[in-house]
């Protein structure tokens, strides 16, 4: 099955790239005032793009659109390639929308403004360019810049710990890269070697008759890169402390967009490139996804900080992702996609209401909170729906990508599905627990602290305006969620084709 | 029949407009008037669909719009309308209205009235699409939805600690039946390929019996959570922290209901399979029992009727198991109409004792709100059993129909019976009449409710009078959902399949005229002794706490053991506590200490340390000169083409 390409009459998506560099630019040489504005435009264009992407976008087949190819280094086969499928296209979207909200969200930033905003927008850049490249070497280097920004973010912007955070972030992911590098480079030179062609594109490497064992090699090598990113347990411990220490729009970012990458990277790579292995790997994608799921989840309740608790939540989500992908079926690979996408909203709003309430009250630790809701009606609400789209709600987009990755992980193993199903009870008793100990039980509160809380304001309008895109988004992908599989469908044909045929 | 979308979508514009505008225009009490306009119309017109089926005994599929696709499967929200959904609908919806006429009665003053009837609508709402869904997923939807408006509804005064623990735990427990329930549905769409009801009934024959046995019980775990049956009872009576028209008309009424419903809705499934049915029936049974003693020796006041609900759910799924499936639903009606009689008198009371709960602390108030009392007194006896209230035309057909079945299950019903009669009575005893042990500070205030509040009562306490003497009305509506050979739906292979399935219950022959049934009862020997059995309930409660003759309290110390097992609700509550709640977060922190800091946490930071140190030593390979990298990229390279000559 070989793709069809559709050139872009216009190079929408380099535009989509630049757009934020120059922006990073011009906010660079103005003054701190002009940082936030700019960088609002910027991305509501990038989001007003995509969007548009999305909307014009021809489910009705496989094709690579809005495609541009460069010549870069031909010598060595090197160009610079872009396009996108649904699977890219949604992952855009869900970066143009999380920066967005991000940048919007972004008020209270005292220090070094200009640096943060051009972190941010450098990051945003890199981000569309992982999703959109179909060259390995244009990919690798986005996947690289990726790094610094995220790098910086976390430790100048962060809170006490940073440094630690921010280390341990950096060389666990370029740790994780690197072992992706080397499958890259491998596949690379076998190509060359079996072929007599040199070429970094996509399209020739899926093309690569691997055997049997080197299949298994590359296909961990390209694994434990992804795998730190995702995070799948036993790679999970850089992601708490991130969180923890992160910025709130930080959070938002690695949680709606970074992690994505790793799963993406499954879908995209893993399995078009090596199906006999991905086959082969199934049980242990498998038992470290349950584990992901029941462990983490246990992780998260054990929790006081209420960052780090949504931050093994997030671990916990993404396992449903990898039983999906690895259930190695349409339905399965539908459901992780739409759970990366759901999870990108879910996790936004929930690292949004914990960053409002530090706001507010100044502590992330659950002894310090609760009783919240009466005060704070409008988030309390909005805070309520996202907890209930994270834990699975019917309706909400929670449930759709999950009911579909254990659909396709039951007709598979039905052991896997049932242990992965009991995330419906320990979900929900995290996700509750969260919400318990930060809104609910005002009588606890010293007569002070109620006095102080009589003060506390309601969502302002940018955190107002940050929230409810997310929360609208929950409620369209639960309540119509034909149109995006409708659109992922030939997507997920076409990376299965090798597996299921056709 | 296309205005039955009506009947949904009403309660969810009520929903959004209160949810919308409630504080800031509505408030008090236009709020609560658009919540009743909202069911209302949705009441009247599901009567009016209501009517159009029992005239015709037809059945109608609609289907509104397609939710999901999934491979050549359309998950679509639908309305399936035929007599099951039909009653269903209407008890719910006609309880409903009065329970919100009740309510505006009974949340007045509350500083978050609005909030209130927003979540009264959308758990409206959620129902309605669980009675109406034509599929599984649909009704997994709505199951999922009363599960949440019940959480925010428990947790409604979500400032009190003990409100906000019951919330949670209401959820999380249903979610233990709602994972097995969703198993049971992805089991179902495998093997069928279809969640349609009525597509799965007429795959039925092509189906092993041991994969519909694991469907049916599967489905039924979620019942079990749904309708707090043993062993995933425990929330039910901690959900009595909510305001107590929900308990009415959630906990009592309609939503616990939901998992007799949802058996009866996949009969055919249920039939097809003998464990399945003998599951139902043990389950059942034991929970009319073992709540019932439970109930007993309990002193709140809601959680008293709480327990009591337990009961009867038990006694409804038992009917199922004996494959009285008419039995079960009519019971199920009839319940609906007296316990929401008793939670709303309960309630009533309550706003006249300021919110006491503790019936030892009450006492002597009849005289002051004789309306509650008297309509209590006649929800007491319809739930007691005694004709001619519809308690009577409901539940002992089913007890009889178990003595000619399984002696087994009769001994335990009958013993429930007795129990039943005598907590209730107890409860009535002890609140309205026996000695005055009120505070004289309440005291001054009791007074009767205002009329909103009991209309409610008096309409309900009418139905409960008349209600059952149109037994033989609601058996015959019953049979196109649920007698075999009156199915239009089903295939002639699935016909006998169910009807051989429910061969348990051939022989049974119980009238279904009610004067017939009555005279039955007043002269047959099992009639005879099972209404002396509610007498004599009523008749020992009335001698222990209204004669005085006998101090319960030494009772209780006479049977110590049993006393302390039956107050301590046989120490479900403390075990699963222990395990699930102390433990599990025990064991979770103990986990993160040990897998995340400890162990992952070490080898990461000790891979570090690691890295520092071999770092001096791979410094050495940098050499600094472009020979040397040269030399160690062709070695590289070398390496890989290796590996390929290697593995071939």
């Amino acid at each position: 099955m070989t793709p069809e390409f559709v050139p872009a009459g216009f190079p929408i998506l380099s535009v989509s790239i630049i757009i934020p560099v120059i922006a990073a630019a011009v906010v660079f040489a103005l003054n701190e005032k002009m940082a936030k504005p700019i960088s609002i435009i910027t991305s509501a264009i990038v989001l007003a793009i995509s969007s548009y992407l999305l909307l014009v976008y021809d489910p009705s087949g496989y094709k690579i659109q809005f495609y541009e190819k460069y010549q870069w280094i031909p010598q060595f086969g090197i160009s610079y390639e872009v396009g996108v499928d649904a699977l890219s296209l949604t992952m855009v979207w869900l970066t143009a929308l999380a920066f967005f909200v991000s940048f919007v969200w972004s008020t209270n930033i005292e220090k070094r403004i200009k640096e943060y905003f051009v972190s941010f927008l450098i990051l945003e850049a890199a981000c569309i360019g992982v999703f959109v490249a179909w060259d390995l070497v244009a990919f690798y280097v986005f996947w690289e810049v990726m790094l610094i920004p995220m790098f910086l973010i976390i430790g100048i912007w962060g809170y006490a710990e940073r440094l630690y955070a921010a280390t341990k972030f950096f060389i666990y992911t370029f740790f994780g890269s690197l072992f992706l590098l080397i499958g890259v480079i491998g596949m690379y030179i076998y190509n060359f070697y079996s072929n007599g062609v040199l070429s970094t594109s996509y399209f020739d490497l899926i093309n690569v008759k691997l055997p049997h064992n080197l299949e298994l090699i590359f296909f961990l090598l390209l694994a434990l890169g992804f795998a730190v990113k995702v995070p799948m347990w036993p790679f999970h411990t850089w992601l708490p402390a991130a969180h923890v220490q992160a910025p709130t729009a930080g959070s938002v970012i690695l949680a709606a967009v970074l992690l994505k990458m790793g799963t993406y990277g499954f879908v995209r790579f893993n399995l078009p490139w090596f199906p006999e292995a991905s086959k082969y790997f199934m049980p242990v994608m498998f038992t470290l996804g349950v584990i992901a799921i029941i462990y983490t989840a246990m992780m998260a309740i054990a929790q006081t900080h209420i960052k780090r608790l949504i931050a093994y939540s997030s671990v916990s989500h993404m396992g449903f992702v990898t039983i999906g992908t690895f259930a190695l079926n349409q339905e399965g690979v539908n459901g992780a996609i739409i759970t990366m996408i759901s999870h990108g909203l879910t996790s936004g709003a929930l690292f949004l209401a914990a960053g409002f309430i530090y706001e507010r009250l100044h502590s992330y630790e659950m002894k310090d909170l609760g009783g919240m809701a009466k005060f704070v009606p409008v988030f309390a609400t909005l805070f309520m729906i996202s907890a209930m789209a994270s834990a699975g709600l019917p309706g909400l987009s929670g449930f759709v990508g999950e009911f579909l990755a254990l659909l396709g992980t039951f007709k598979v193993s039905i052991l896997t599905a049932t242990l992965a199903g009991l995330s419906l009870i320990v979900g929900a008793a995290y996700t509750l627990w969260l919400y318990k100990r930060t809104m609910f039980e005002e009588e606890l509160l010293s007569e002070e602290k109620i006095k102080e809380y009589e003060h506390l304001k309601d969502l302002n309008k940018a955190e107002l305006w940050s929230f409810l895109p997310l929360v609208v988004f929950m409620f369209v992908i639960g309540i119509y969620p034909n149109w995006w599989i409708n659109l992922i469908n030939s997507t997920s044909q076409f990376v299965l084709h090798k597996i299921v045929g056709g | 029949m296309e205005y039955l979308w009506i009947i949904p979508f009403s309660p969810l514009v009520a929903f959004v407009i209160i949810g919308l505008f409630g504080y800031k225009f509505l408030r008090e009490p236009l709020a609560g008037i658009v919540a009743v306009i909202g069911v209302a119309i949705s009441a009247i017109t599901s009567v009016i669909g209501f009517m159009d089926v029992a005239k015709t005994g037809n059945y109608y599929n609609l289907k509104l719009f397609n939710w999901m696709t999934v491979g050549d499967y359309n998950i679509a929200v639908s309305i399936l309308w035929d007599p099951l959904s039909a009653l269903m609908t209407c008890v719910v919806t006609c309880v409903s209205t009065f329970i919100f006429i009740f309510a505006t009665g009974y949340m007045k003053g509350d500083e978050s009235y609005p909030r209130f009837f927003a979540y009264l609508s959308l758990f409206v709402f959620m129902m309605l699409m669980l009675t109406l869904s034509d599929n599984l997923v649909q009704l997994f939807f709505g199951w999922e939805g009363v599960g949440l408006a019940s959480y925010l509804l428990i947790g409604f005064w979500h400032y009190k600690k003990s409100a906000a623990n019951a919330a949670m735990e209401a959820f999380v427990v249903n979610r233990v039946g709602d994972w097995l329930f969703l198993l049971g549905i992805l089991l179902a769409f495998v093997t069928f390929g279809t969640l349609d009801y009525l597509e799965i009934f007429n795959k039925i024959p092509e189906v092993s019996v041991g994969i519909i046995t694991a469907i049916a019980l599967l489905l039924f775990g979620g019942a079990v959570g749904k309708s707090a049956q043993i062993p995933l009872h425990i929330w039910l009576p901690n959900a009595m922290e909510g305001p107590t028209p929900v308990s009415a008309l959630i906990h009592a009424a309609t939503m616990v209901a939901a998992g007799v419903y949802m058996v009866a809705r996949v009969m055919p499934v249920f039939a097809a399979s003998e464990v399945a049915l003998d599951t139902v029936l043990f389950v059942g049974t034991m929970s009319a029992f073992i709540a019932a003693t439970m109930g007993l020796v309990q002193n709140d006041i809601k959680r008293i009727i709480a327990y009591s609900t337990l009961s009867q759910l038990g006694y409804m799924f038992a009917a199922e198991g004996l494959g009285l499936f008419s039995e079960g639903m009519f019971h199920l009606t009839s319940h609906a109409v007296f316990k929401a009689l008793l939670f709303l008198g309960s309630g009533s009371v309550l706003i006249a004792l300021h919110h006491l709960l503790d019936v030892q602390k009450m006492g002597q108030i009849g005289r002051a709100m004789p309306i509650t009392m008297g309509t209590f007194l006649i929800g007491s006896l319809a739930l007691a059993g005694i004709p001619p209230f519809v308690g009577f035309f409901s539940k002992d057909p089913i007890i009889e129909g178990a003595f000619e079945i399984n002696t087994f299950v009769f001994m335990f019903l009958w013993a429930g019976a007795f129990l039943t009669a005598f907590y209730i009575f107890r409860l009535f005893f002890l609140t309205f009449f026996s000695t005055d042990r009120l505070d004289p500070h309440i005291r001054e205030h009791v007074h009767e409710s205002p009329p909103n509040m009991t209309i409610p009562l008096i309409v309900l306490a009418t139905a409960t009078v008349v209600l059952g003497f149109f037994r033989e009305f609601f058996i015959n509506f019953l049979k196109p959902s649920l007698d075999p050979h009156s199915m239009k739906f089903l295939s002639e292979e699935t016909k006998s399949i169910v009807w051989e399935g429910l061969a348990r219950s051939h022989h049974v022959e119980i009238d279904a005229d009610a004067f017939h049934f009555l005279g039955h009862s007043l002269t047959s020997f099992l009639g005879i002794v099972l209404l002396g059995t509610a007498l004599a309930g009523i008749f020992t409660a009335y001698v222990i706490y209204q004669l005085r003759k006998v101090d319960p309290v030494k009772v209780g110390e006479m049977f110590q053991p049993i006393y302390k097992l039956f107050y301590n609700r046989w120490y479900f509550d403390h075990i699963y506590y222990a395990i699930f709640v102390y433990g599990y977060y025990k064991f979770s922190k103990l986990l993160w200490f040990v897998g995340d800091k400890m162990i992952i946490d070490g080898v990461v930071d000790g891979s570090a340390k690691a890295s520092i140190f071999s770092g001096d030593i791979f410094r050495k390979t940098q050499l600094g000169r472009i020979s040397g990298y040269v030399l160690q990229m062709l070695i590289g390279t070398a390496i890989f083409l290796a590996l390929f000559l290697i593995i071939r």
